[in-house]
């Protein structure tokens, strides 16, 4: 007669809803970069560089929701880190990619924007850290 | 792999929507915010955020028309003294200013002071 053993488990850590989470607020600043490109919003370069980030902020969400790795939220942390210099650099000195904007505007795209990259941010921080953790355990 | 929940399949859903429509509107661009080369005596055009001439000579007594082509707002105003001051120009909408005096006038849009022009008025 054998015992039954009890398997031990490692607790396990999720980051589940803050992965979904952060791929919601990619996605969100993704598409707000976008509809500000078809708007015109922008010189050339500028409008190029919003569909580039329209893109790239598509690409890490699926990767965010469809990896459990710690990979795709560094990758989020660069594309938004990324995203909120390049809106401080455009409303210092000669501004960025030939553009310059003034404090919120457009309005209300800018402030949209910087609540949801910062949100971003935090959420896509939190899912690194999970995830390191859970590799490292 | 294992099948995703609904919330992963609705994401990547929305996440390939918003691929497909970042790439047709990359590729799509027209020229249509380009400012043509030619424009009409005493016009200016604001496109791709840029005033098109940046540079126009008119005589006094001659009128200057701004068209805004671009969807956003912009603003055609002196940077010193100097008569033009649009207000806002909606896309779609144009401000004309007749010159009745002499001068060389810098303006600049207050919205976007990146963009900037010049109206030379001769005394002829």
């Amino acid at each position: 007669m054998t015992t039954p053993t009890t398997p031990t488990t490692t607790p396990m850590i999720t980051d589940g809803p803050w992965r979904l989470l952060a791929a919601v607020l990619v996605l969100a600043g993704g598409a707000v970069h976008v509809s500000l490109a078809f708007d015109g919003y922008g010189s050339p370069d500028l409008i190029d560089a919003f569909y580039l980030n329209g893109a790239v902020s598509a690409v890490v969400a699926a990767w965010l929701v469809l990896s459990s790795g710690v990979a795709a939220p560094l990758a989020g942390l660069g594309l938004t880190a990324g995203s909120l210099i390049g809106f401080g650099l455009s409303r210092i000195g000669d501004g960025t990619l030939g553009f310059r904007a003034t404090g919120l505007d457009p309005s209300p795209e800018a402030a949209l924007t910087l609540v949801v990259e910062v949100a971003a941010l935090v959420a896509l921080a939190l899912v690194a850290r999970t995830a390191w953790i859970r590799r490292a355990a | 792999m294992p099948r995703p929940s609904p919330a992963q399949f609705l994401i990547t859903l929305a996440a390939g929507v918003l691929l497909v429509v970042s790439a047709v509107g990359f590729i799509g661009q027209d020229d249509e915010t380009t400012p043509s080369g030619d424009s009409a005596p005493g016009a200016v055009a604001i496109a791709g955020f840029r005033f098109n001439p940046e540079q126009i000579t008119v005589n006094v007594g001659d009128a200057v028309t701004w068209t805004n082509e671009d969807e956003a707002v912009h603003t055609v105003t002196t940077t010193d003294e100097g008569p033009i001051d649009s207000g806002d120009v909606a896309g779609g909408a144009t401000y004309e200013l007749v010159f009745d005096e002499a001068g060389t006038f810098a303006y600049i849009c207050t919205l976007h002071p990146n963009m900037d022009g010049t109206v030379e008025v001769t005394d002829q």
